[in-house]
Parts: structure tokens; sequence; C-alpha cells
């Protein structure tokens, strides 16, 4: 960002810095919530309304309402510009989204086509549900949530940062998707609503993007130097000077305190300078712990000292996840850090889950009112809500029941909401809710099970035959030889155990004849199974035995990987992922491979 | 003041021992440890008789004297006292005459009537014109007032600043020499709170402040205009005081010849609002000359006799560091929200518990430390001889405000040529990206070049192997350099000790080397022999404080606002606890400080919160402090653990029952799996009453048939979405997990203790039953 645009348009950098900082909280997110932030970036991108995975949909709204007359369209058109932008769309929106949702994508797109777009308020609705839902439109119910509560006590500390100039650290811990982001920037939000100058500067950094102390800095002073020019810049061609470049400006900010009294008695205020004076900044500092592995903590030794002793009032937030964060400081980074932590955890009642979450699937009136026909249907879009969870045996409530068991995460449910939402055309489908299962057939894969499920008849009969030998031998490593070996005779005593129950009553000639005649299971040669082997490897059944693989970040995944395109040895030692146990388990008994999987 | 015995002709020193029972002995009661730290050694007791009339002045006098422009001028003596600097030192708190004060603050002045101020000037013995008498209110009523007794009796009941633009309460003067007699201190304070602080918050609006609170709230509306009237007018006024003082001393404080002036009354912001209209009106040149008069000898406790509550002053250190930027919101006019009174008061405890805010300034509880360092760094400043010294204790016991306060302390005295003077530099290990970058800045500051780390490594070393070689170069000042620290720029070859600890050994070096480290080893722990060798006997160890220091710390930074008619008070208890607490931790001052901060955050909340109920003053008390320590204290764990989802317990159980059955911290994820199969089927199977519960959990967590029952495979081997729950509780902080992509074989344990999490789970009754523990 050049420096006279930064000058020149305080607004539009800010613009530039929300929609980067949003880029930047993408990148944590983790797989399960990829595709959702997909569709936010690309929201956030092209600043198109409701461009959502149903990006042909609302297009075809559209051209419907264009059709049904021009005041309809009117209406439509109207109401976009009240809320947001004007869509624009792109057609390459819905061809680049992830894959993983393809599944979603033609679910929809045959109910969108057989559907008929008459009614708009319920549309609004719908839009401003999933919205809320992709977690698009900053969770406007946040002053009801068991977050309010949290939501304040920060607003009220970044209060003391900007308007008293008090330096303040803070330590926000919660478990993924708890909503810590969420508060803060909903506090930040506030804060700029109620400063119409720019009286501070957020300086957002996240440990998985800016890793080292060097790198962080960079960046700090590149985000200072879009947000405030200074002569010179903060930032330097060595990251040295940066660094003491960056501290003596805050330190010595007021040094300008000084020279901007001097002037005042000369020459009147000096309106400009005097508001640069005021400049608090903001650090936001996302998976803060990644900071804490530095041996030395420069960064945050530096940036807590500042908050306690820098003449610029300097706020500085972290954000983790890791409940021992507190502890992981080094003592004299300890001493400067506030010890203020405010720790977001889940909620501890279905019932408190469930009106969290509710939140999130209903609409609150003031948001919608000026673009809805009528009121009512607000409330009657609320009620169908709360109606479909208090029903008994709802798809609803199970859903809910399952995530708060299992992963109490109101992304996942969200996530898992969003295509029944979506499927949704007026007020009679909101009942109709199969659709919440699409979620979690498509979201239900990857795992042990379905990988042995997907396996053929030969694969899955190595598999058990591995399996036996690792039972057998108590041994947790295999290789191809011995798993063949144990294919070997575990076919033979099935072919046995056939011809001598078959033989039982016949004479041994008899028997001879019969066991040439009756179909045994052919014994596959080593050849042949070697292919399977792979396949096992290659699937993630068979691993690489472990320990090995440890560097200091855990990115193992990599390694892996690379190993992956190699073949595999006959006799080299490998662990298999799966007991026999749980091969019977997973075999009911019905099934062929079940006798396989006993003794 | 008498600077020697000569200037002393004409007057008799009267000790107070011999003449006891002449006049009531008035003995000062002993100051508190804080006071005498900074305060002088005074002998009390001590009068002067003028041998011609015989008139006696002792402390608690009012003369009336000669001010350097000649002016008659009425003063309180503070003190007499032989000093180490001058012989004789007669300190007065000086008075403000009736026509001095600005008509718009009071109208109703007595012809006769003076107002004390808390502004302090030494007195020549020589330009003591008379002794009078100042009365209150109350006997000058009945006083008959004429021309003869028109200059000996004055009336004071109230207090001003300097400029006479600020007035006080009324109090009764009897009542303020006995105070004056009790506690000096207290005198002081009293009268700061009265005429400093409050100006800066009310200015001229003394009457507004003393509305009782309800009446305030009630009309916020219209008193928050007010405000800002007040503030703005309060900078109409500084700018037309400006114009009316032209000698423009506050505009250009380096190029006035009272500079040691301003060195030491720049000390912080309120500090600062108290010395503007002091300076302003003190334009008496006489009495800077004297001020400025070189006191020779030795610089110890008595070098600053006119303020010697504040010996760590800053100036010539780094003066732009002095004025805070709250100071700068205060008056901006572009703030957008005038914060109601209340709230201010609060603020400005807050303000003061901030570790930073008053940086520099007196350090209680430091005292000995303070005259060590000083002790060494001067004597080896005066001997122009290099050296080293250790300083060594754990986080936020005060070494590096000790060492700045000494510095600052001795640039004050070498501007004043008490001292040679000598320059200063600040290395932090920590605010340096490579240690090398050490180099860099000592040469940077040395030649004012800027090269590369190892370019200044042999310059430094030529640089300083030259002055060795050359000789003593008298021009060459010393340098003190303060490496802050020093564990983090000990580097594996440890060349940068080492020269840095090299090089002053160096003759004619005059470097002088203070390193800071966490532990007192250090030196022989991470230092190869030879050099710590060269770091010597010269070490000091900070030790934690202790709670009454503590108590003392946090006391002294409220001082300025106690003992006042404010609304917001901390409890006196209250901070001992915080107080212990600390101490019995780690003695860190800046945790203290964060602690009562925090409380009076909690406390403001609450005040915020029911605000209808609150009348009168509002204590920051006991509870709040609690919930502040209990805030840094409590762990997030159990709450965390408390609150995870019923899959998420069941792992930790199994894993607790994996631990307890083998016996090994560690454990393969796979036996975990296991194990929670295990549990959940014990719950499903014997409670046969609990059956349809029971059943349903299993369903929820192992069946993936629950919403789709026609494509249900019977059961899965892994509770749903294991994977996320191993990976959140490992992100958590929790367990601990080997990083291999094997699902049953990577390793699992326990982050937290165990008996933690046991804790957690007994108060989930379903959860607990499933824990399996070894008998």
């Amino acid at each position: 960002m050049g420096g006279s645009e930064t000058g020149g348009s305080k607004r539009h950098a800010n613009q530039y810095q929300f929609e980067r900082n949003q880029i930047v909280k993408k990148a944590k997110s983790t797989t399960e919530t990829e595709l959702i932030q997909i569709r936010k970036v690309y929201e956030t991108d092209s600043s198109s309304s409701d461009e959502l995975f149903n990006g042909d949909h609302s297009d075809e709204g559209n051209i419907q309402n264009d059709i049904s007359g021009g005041e309809i369209s009117l209406e439509s058109s109207s109401s976009d510009i009240s809320g947001r932008s004007t869509p624009i769309h792109e057609p390459t929106t819905i061809s680049t989204t992830s894959e993983q949702q393809h599944g979603v994508a033609t679910k929809l797109k045959t109910t969108i086509t057989t559907a008929t777009i008459n009614d708009d308020d319920f549309n609004v609705l719908k839009r401003q549900v999933i919205s809320q839902l992709n977690g698009r439109s900053k969770f406007p119910n946040l002053h009801k949530s068991s977050l309010a509560n949290h939501y304040h006590e920060i607003t009220k500390m970044f209060e003391y940062c900007v308007e008293g100039g008090e330096g303040h650290s803070l330590l926000l811990i919660g478990p993924r998707a708890s909503g810590k982001s969420c508060i803060v920037d909903a506090a930040l939000e506030l804060l700029a609503d109620g400063h119409v100058g720019n009286s501070f500067i957020t300086v957002r950094l996240n440990a998985y993007m800016h890793g080292d102390d060097r790198v962080a800095l960079r960046e700090i002073a590149r985000q200072l130097d879009q947000n405030y020019e200074i002569e010179g810049g903060f930032e330097r061609w060595s990251t040295s000077e940066t660094f003491t470049n960056i501290l003596k400006i805050l330190e010595t900010n007021i040094f300008k305190t000084e020279q901007q009294e001097e002037a005042q008695e000369e020459l009147e205020t000096n309106k400009e300078y005097e508001e640069d004076l005021q400049m608090s900044i903001i650090f936001i500092i996302d998976e803060f712990e990644k900071f804490t592995n530095n041996s030395k903590q420069t960064l945050l030794y530096n940036l807590f000292d500042m908050s306690q002793y820098s003449a610029t009032p300097i706020c500085v937030v972290g954000m983790s996840t890791k409940v021992t964060t507190r502890e992981m400081l080094e003592k004299r980074v300890k001493s400067r850090f506030s010890q203020r932590v405010i720790s977001i955890n889940k909620p501890s009642t279905i019932e408190e889950f469930w009106q969290d979450f509710k939140l999130n699937l209903i609409v609150s009136e003031e948001l919608v009112q000026h673009r809805l026909k009528d009121i009512a249907n607000v409330y009657k879009w609320n009620k169908q809500i709360e109606d479909l969870y208090e029903t008994s045996n709802s798809p609803l409530k199970k859903l809910v029941l399952e995530n708060y068991f299992t992963v109490k995460n109101f992304k996942h449910l969200a996530n898992a909401c969003l295509p029944a939402i979506v499927g949704c055309h007026d007020f009679k489908d909101l009942h109709k809710f199969e659709n919440f299962t699409l979620y979690q057939k498509v979201n239900d894969n990857n795992n042990i099970q379905n990988i042995i499920g997907s396996l053929s008849y030969l694969e899955t009969l190595l598999v058990i035959a591995a399996a036996r030998w690792v039972a057998k031998s108590e041994i947790p490593i295999i290789n191809f030889n011995l798993a063949y070996a144990e294919y070997q005779a575990m076919i033979k005593s099935l072919n046995l155990q056939n011809s001598s129950a078959a033989s039982s009553n016949l004479s041994a000639i008899d028997s001879t004849i019969l066991a040439s005649i009756k179909v045994n299971q052919k014994i596959w040669s080593p050849v042949v199974l070697r292919n399977s082997w792979e396949t096992l490897y290659k699937c993630g059944i068979l691993l690489d035995s472990a320990g090995v693989t440890t560097n200091s970040e855990g990115n193992i995944i990599t390694n892996v990987n690379k190993n992956k395109s190699y073949t595999v040895e006959e006799n080299k030692m490998i662990q298999l992922d799966v007991t026999l146990q749980e091969l019977n388990s997973i075999f009911d008994s019905s099934s062929i491979f079940n006798r396989f999987t006993k003794l | 003041m008498a600077k020697s015995k000569k200037d002393l002709e004409g007057w008799q020193l009267v000790f107070e021992e011999e003449k006891a029972g002449v006049d009531s002995p008035v003995r000062r009661s002993r100051r508190t440890a804080a006071a005498t730290a900074a305060a002088v050694s005074s002998e009390p007791g001590i009068s002067v008789r003028r041998d011609d009339d015989q008139l006696v002045l002792k402390q608690g006098d009012v003369v009336h004297f000669e001010d350097a422009d000649g002016v008659p001028t009425l003063g309180l003596i503070r003190d007499i006292r032989l000093d180490t600097d001058q012989f004789l030192s007669i300190p007065v708190f000086l008075f403000v005459k009736a026509k001095d004060i600005s008509k718009e603050v009071s109208t109703t002045v007595i012809d006769n009537e003076v107002f004390l101020t808390v502004y302090q000037e030494p007195i020549q013995l020589s330009s003591v014109l008379d002794k009078v008498k100042v009365v209150s209110k109350g006997e000058f009523d009945q006083v008959v007032v004429d021309i003869s007794t028109l200059n000996d009796i004055f009336v004071c009941s109230r207090a001003s600043n300097v400029e006479g633009t600020m007035l006080s309460s009324e109090f009764d003067f009897r009542d303020m020499l006995k105070m004056f007699r009790e506690s000096q201190l207290e005198f002081m304070e009293y009268l700061k709170s009265q005429t400093v602080t409050a100006a800066r918050k009310t200015p001229m609006l003394s009457p507004a402040k003393k509305r009782p609170l309800l009446d305030v709230i009630d009309v916020t509306g219209t008193n928050k205009k007010e405000k800002k009237d007040t503030i703005k007018s309060e900078d109409g006024d500084y700018l037309s005081d400006d114009s009316d003082s032209s000698s423009s001393s506050v505009i250009e404080p380096e190029s006035e010849s009272d500079n040691d002036d301003d060195d030491n009354d720049l000390l912080d912001s309120e500090e600062e609002k108290k010395k503007k209209p002091k300076r302003r009106t003190a334009k008496v040149p006489a009495v800077k000359k004297e001020r400025k008069s070189p006191i020779k000898s030795s610089p110890k406790r008595g070098r600053k006799p006119l303020l010697p509550k504040k010996p760590a002053s800053t100036t010539g250190f780094k003066p732009k560091i002095k004025l805070s930027p709250l100071k700068s919101s205060f008056r901006s006019p572009s703030r957008p929200r005038i914060p109601k009174p209340e709230t201010l008061e609060f603020k400005e405890i807050r303000e003061k518990l901030r570790a930073g805010s008053e940086r520099l300034r007196n350090l209680p509880a430091r005292e000995d430390e303070y005259f060590h360092i000083f002790h060494w760094l001067s004597s080896s400043v005066e001997e122009q001889q290099g050296e080293c010294f250790y300083i060594s204790g754990t986080p936020g016991v005060g070494k590096t405000a000790t060492v700045r306060a000494v510095i600052a302390d001795m640039l004050d005295m070498a501007s004043q040529n008490d001292i040679t003077p000598f320059d200063y530099l600040e290395i932090n290990g920590l605010k340096l990206i490579s240690p090398n970058n050490a180099y860099e800045i000592l040469w940077e500051k040395i030649s004012g070049k800027k090269v590369t780390s190892n370019a200044a490594l042999l310059a430094l070393e030529k640089h300083f192997k030259d002055r060795e070689e050359e000789g003593n170069h008298s021009h060459a000042r010393p340098l003190i350099v303060l490496i802050d620290e020093l564990d983090q720029i000990v580097t594996k070859k440890q060349n940068i000790l080492y020269n840095f600890f090299n090089w002053p050994s160096y003759k004619f070096s005059k470097l002088v080397v203070i390193a800071i480290g966490n532990t007192m080893d250090l030196p022989e722990r991470v230092l190869s022999n030879k050099i710590s060798s060269r770091l010597g006997e010269k070490r000091y160890q900070f030790v934690g404080y202790t709670y009454e220091q503590l108590v003392q710390i946090v006391q002294k930074r409220l001082d300025d606002i106690k003992k006042n008619d404010k609304k917001v008070q901390i409890n006196d208890t209250a901070i001992v606890l915080a107080a212990r607490k600390v101490a019995s931790v780690s003695g860190d001052a800046r945790r203290a400080l964060n602690i009562c901060r925090r409380a009076v955050e909690i406390a403001e909340k609450e005040y915020t919160d029911n605000k209808e109920e609150q009348i009168g003053t509002y204590e920051v008390a006991f509870k709040h402090i609690t919930k502040a320590v209990l805030e840094t204290v409590n762990s997030p764990t159990a709450q965390f653990l408390r609150s995870l989802s019923f899959a998420s317990k069941l792992t930790l159980v199994a894993m607790l029952n994996q631990i307890n059955r083998k016996q090994k911290a560690e454990n393969a994820l796979g036996d975990v799996i296991d194990e929670m199969k295990i549990a959940i089927l014990r719950l499903v199977s014997p409670h046969e009453e609990e059956h349809h519960h029971a059943t349903s959990i299993y369903d929820l967590l192992y069946s993936s048939g629950l919403l789709d029952k026609s494509t249900s495979t019977a059961n899965r081997i892994r509770v749903k979405n294991f994977n996320y729950i191993v990976t959140e509780l490992r992100e958590n902080g929790i367990i601990n997990e080997q990083p291999i992509q094997s699902e049953r074989y990577r390793s699992v344990n326990l982050n937290v203790s165990h008996e933690e999490v046991l804790s957690v789970l007994r108060e989930d009754t379903v959860i607990y039953s499933l824990v399996y523990e070894a008998r």
C-alpha cells in the first residue's frame, strides 16, 4: 500500500486491512472448517452479497424476479443496497470451490431447479441465517449469547486503552470455534465505530504465518506503516534496524508530545498532529502459544514490556487454545504480563448449548425489518426453528445431541445445518429436515472404518491376515512375507474346514475326490498380493513404523506423504493400524470375513 | 542558607539541647522509612539567633524575608539544618499574598490574608527581615489590625498554588501547623493534594469538587459540560500565562540558566503540572542562581535539600519521557468523551498503579541498593576507571529501575558539574535481534556511525586499544553501559560478553559496564572462567520485595491521591493482602501493582453496575483484591475440563484407566480406544434400569445410524469424530500426543496432573462410575 494512498484514504486502508485480516484468519482453518472458510474468502474478495455456494441460486432468483415484474426486482435491488453491496455474479465461484462440497452442490442444484421462488421474505430470512451460519455476519446475536460477558470485558479493556491511554495485556483462551476472534472482532468494530478518527491501530499477528520473531517484527512494521504515516516509516532494510526503530518510535512517542506542545504554543493547535499522538496500538496475536516456543520469547517480552512501560498505549491480546499458555511464558516475560486470562469454555449443559447455537439459526427482527414485507415472518421463522428442536426425534435435535456429546463444536453444527437450510424453499420445507443427514454423510469419511469398507475382497483378506498375525504374535510390526504366510495358512485352514465338514461321513478316497471337486478358495500368488499390500500401504492402513519421524513442529504428514510414493519392500516391517478385534466388529456375523476375524 | 560559616555572620547557631526549655522544643517525629530514605540527615532542633535583636528562628516559624528580587515574601520554615553541602540550609514553604491571588478564584480575600503553598525555597539568613505571626481565621478576628501590626500579623486559612489560580478548601492554620509538626510528609502531601492534584482535575472549580456525589450524578449532563469548559479555560490560561512571562523559560528549558531546576522538577506529568506555574511565578534570578550553585563534595543524600522526597529525577537522561501521554489526552479537545468524575478517579488510580507510570521515580525500599550502585558508579566515573559490575535478581524486583534512577541522578549532578560528565548507554539483551547487534549500538554511541556488527567490533577493539596506547584523553568522557537481560546475549563462543567485560580492563578505556541478569551465579554457570574472573567481586543481589515493602510501593503511588476527599479509595488491608500474596510467591512488584490495578478495575465495574446505590466514598475492598488475586492464580484448566463433551471426558477416563492398569504414564492411543469401548459397554450392560440412557449414549457415540437408520452399518470402531476430539485435547494442552500418523500406535500422555482430571471427572457421576481405580 503506497504512502499516498494511506494518507489519502484511511478508510480504504482500513478496508484493505480488514480483508487481509479476514484472510489471516482463514489461515488457521482446520480441515473441518475449510469448506466454510473458502466460501468466506470468496465472499470477502468479491464483496458479493450472497454468492455462497448457491451462487446460481440467487442469480436465478434475480432472473425470476425480473421476469415476474419490475416491482419485485426493484424490491430486491433496494434490499441489496440497504443491506450490503450489490451482488456481482462471478461464474467462477462455483467451479473453484472445494471438491469436497461437490456432493452438496449437486444436490442443491437439483433442488434449486425444481423449486419456484416466490416467497421473498423467506429468502431474506434464509439468506440472513445462511450468512450467520457461515460466520460472515459477525454473529449479530452476540449480546444474547453466553459470550456477552467476555465481550463486555474486552470492550472495556480496549476502551481503557484507546480512550484512557493505558497499556493492557490479556490472554484469551478457549477451544477452537468457541468465539475468541468473534468477540475480539466485535469489540474492535465497536471501538472503530465510536471513534471517528483513527485513534487506534490494530496489528494482527498469527503465529502460523509469522512463526518466527523476525518475520513477526517485519509484519508489525508493515502493518504500522500501512496505518500510520511516519517519517521514514517503521520498516527498514535490516530486521534489527526495524526492531530498534519500532521500539524507539513507540517508546518515545511522547517525544513528539513535547514537540507538539511547543508547536502548540507557537502556532496554535496542529490538529492532525494531535490526532496522531493519541494513537493507541492494539496487538491481536492468534495462536499465541506458538510464540512461546521461541526460546527467547523476544517478541513477547517486548510487547508486554511496552504494554507496561511504553508511552504509547499498547494493548496486547493473545488468543490461544492451550489452557496452559500462561505457564509457558518465560519468567521475566510472565512478570511483565498482566496475568489476566479470560477463558472461554464450552457450554456445560445441553440447554445452554442449544440456546447459544439457536442464535445462529434465528433472526432478530432489527436486522432484517427493512427488507421484509411482513415482519411477522421473522417470528414465524423463529418459531419454526424452536418447534423443530422441541419436536421429539427431530433430526435437528439429534444433530445437536450428537454434536453435544462428541465434539461440542458450534462450527461443526453450523456446517451440518447449512445444507438443510439452503435446501429449504419455503416455510413448509423447514419441517422436512432430512437434509440434515446430508452433511454428515459427506463429512463422515476418511476414517479407517470407511477405508476398510472400500477395499477389495483380496485386500480385505490380506488386512485380516495381517491382523491375525499381529494378534497371534503380539508383535506390533509386520511385513509382507509374514502377512502372506498367514494368508496362506488362513485360506488353507478354511479349505480344510470346508472339506472336513463335507467329508465327515465319507471315506478317505471320496473325500479326496470331493475335495478336488469342491470349489476351494484359491490361494493367490505372492505377486498378486504384493499389489494389494501396496494398496493397503497407500490407503494408510499400513504405516511406517512409528517414532522416527518427529520434527519439532510435528509436521509429520509431509514426511509420510513423501514416503508413500515409494513402493514397500516385501520384508519391510510396517505397522497395521487396525486390530483383529476391531475388524471383528466391523464385519457383522453374516459377512464372509467375520469367520476369519476369529482366531 | 549559608554556604559557610562566614555567611552566618551576625547569627548564632543554637542547638535545641542547650536551650531546652526556653522555647517548647519542637521535635519532629521521625518520618517514615520512605521519607527518611530520601530525606536529608538533619539534626532536629537547631535554631538560629540574630545577634542584633535576638530574633530566634526555628522550624515552624514564619519569616518575612526578601526574595532575590528584593520583594518581601513570607515563608514557613520547614527545616533548619546543618548540611554537608551547605553549612546551613533553611528551606521554607512560600506563602502567596492576597494581591497575587487571581481575582477569578476568590473574591473574598482579606488584605492580610496569605496562602500557603507547597512550593519550597531556600532562604538566606541575610535576607531575613523579621519574624511574623500567621494566625488562623478565628484568631485573626480577635486581633485588632492597626497600622503597627499590619506587617506583623497575617491570616491564613487556605492554601494555593504559586500562581494563585487555585485555592484549597478552608482549614484551620493551627491544625496545619500541628500536622506540620507531626509529620512534614503528611503536611506536604496534604498541601499538594489540595493545590496540585486537584488543580489538574477541576481547576478553579473547587466548589464543584465538594458537591456531594449524588448531586454530581444527577447533573451529569451539565457537569460534563462544565468540565469541558474547564479544560478549555485551562488551556487558555496556560497560553495567556505564557504570553505574560516573557522569559519563555517554559518553552526552551535547555537554554535556561535554571537547568537543574528543570531537572529536579521534571518528574511525571503531575509534577510537571505543578512545575509549570512554579517556574513562571518564580522568575527570581537570585534564587535560581542559588539553586544553581554547585553542590560540592560527596553527592549523598543531601544533594537536593529542597526536594528531598524525590531524588530520582530524570531529566538529562531522557528528557522526553517526562510527559505522560495521559496528559495530552486530558487536554486534547478531540477526545470524544470526557469520562464522568468518578470514573476519572478510578482511572487515575489505575494509571498510578500501572507499572510504567512512575518511571524512574523514587524507589521505595531500594535505598540500600540505590546507594550501593550509586557508590560504585560514581566512584568509577570519578576515577575515570573502567569497571564491570553485575546485578542479579528475579524479575520485578527493581534492578533496572534502580540503576536508571542512579544514572538519572548522576546525570543531574553531572549537569551541575558535581561529578565528571559521562555518557550513558542502555542495551537490553532481549531488545536485540541478534546478540551481535550490541556492538553496533555501542559503536554508534561512541562514534555516531552506523556500521555492521562485525565492522563495529573491529572498530571498537581498535578504539579501546588506541586509547590505551595514546594515554589519557582528558576530553573523552567516561561511558556507562547498562546491559540488561545479560543471559540473552550469551553466545556459544561467549565472545560478546568477553569483549564487553574485557574492554573496561583496558587502561583509559573509561568504560563502565553494569550487567543485569536473573541469577546470582550466572557468571559461573554460563560464562567461562576468563569472563567471570573479569567480573570480579563487584556483584549485588536484589532480593524479592517483602510484603511490607510491597505495601510501601503501592502506598507511595497512591499517596498523591489518597488522604483527600476522594470518592474512590483503596482499603489499606486490601493492599496488605495483595502484597502478602505476591510476597509469598515472588516478591515481584509488577505483579503486586497489576493485582491492585485489576482490583480497581473490578471495583469500577461493580460501581458502574449498581451506581444508584453508591453514595459517598467508594472503597476498593478486600473482596476485589481477592478476586483479582484469584484471577491471576486460577488456572483455567479445571474449568475447561469441566466443560468438555462427554466423549472427550470418556477419552480422559480411558487414559486414566490405562495409566492405572499399566502403571505407565504413556500409553498407545489404540489401547485408549479399546478402553473407551470397554468402558462404554460397561455402562450399558450392568445397569438395567439405566439401560435406556446408556444405550442412547452408546448410539450417540458409536452408531452411525443415528440420523439415518437405513444406511446403518452396525457399529463404529471409534467414537464419532474421534480424531477431532483427540486433536482438540492436544491443542488445549490437556494431553500430549506423539506426532505420528498411526492412530493406534501413537502414544499419548496426560499433560495436566491426574488428580486435577480426576477431581473434575468426579463431578460427573456417569463418567466417574467408569473410572477404574487400582486398589
